[in-house]
């Protein structure tokens, strides 16, 4: 049985992002290549909904055609 | 000399930023694998059951049609709020590749059934439009 992998970046490499483009861009760079590989409650949920979504939402029925 | 080194660097940046850009698209988790995975099979369910959708309100699909597509896409229902549920709580990449499975399969018959449902109802000669 194998356990999920966890994408880490080392210390040489963020301080190497931060250097070259700067503190603002590479939070948000870091922060999007952790967030790329994780999905939250949230998301979980909202996917749940969408799989959810009412057969009637998606066909509704034509007036008088349901019996 | 020092614009170009300020060009030189600026350049670096960029292909960093387009380096990084990639490798968080490719280094998907097993959860995001997997929710991925459900979300695409639920998109196309939902597409093949809106092409349902037009022959029905055109009229050319009657109600015995109809009926028959919401069995088809209620059993997909079923199973995929169960894989996203099996795959939230997983633990291993080998539970989400069967919450994943699991899901694949039961879109793969969803969209053959109402496809070949469109398909039969197309196929059959015209009853004068919508009732």
């Amino acid at each position: 049985m194998t356990t999920d992998p966890k994408p880490r970046l080392d210390a040489g490499t963020i301080l190497t992002l931060i250097v070259e483009v700067g503190l603002p861009l590479a939070s948000d760079l870091i922060d999007l290549f952790y967030r790329a590989g994780s999905v939250s409650a949230d998301d979980w949920t909202a996917l749940r909904a969408k799989t959810r979504t009412p057969f009637d939402d998606l066909v509704p029925a034509r007036p008088g055609g349901e019996s | 000399m020092s614009q170009m080194l300020h060009h030189g660097r600026g350049r670096v940046s960029i292909l960093l930023a387009v380096f990084f850009l990639l490798a968080s698209a490719c280094h998907k988790s097993p959860a995001r694998l997997a929710y991925d995975s459900i979300d695409g099979a639920t998109t196309a369910v939902q597409a093949s059951l809106k092409a349902f959708n037009i022959l029905y309100q055109q009229g050319i699909a009657d109600e015995a049609d109809r009926t028959k597509a919401r069995a088809a896409y209620e059993t997909f229902q079923k199973v995929a709020v169960a894989a996203s549920y099996v795959a939230e709580a997983a633990t291993t990449p080998d539970e989400r590749a069967a919450a994943i499975r699991k899901t694949s399969e039961a879109a793969v018959a969803a969209i053959s059934t109402l496809d070949d449902l469109s398909a039969e109802v197309k196929a059959r000669p015209p009853t004068g439009g919508a009732k």
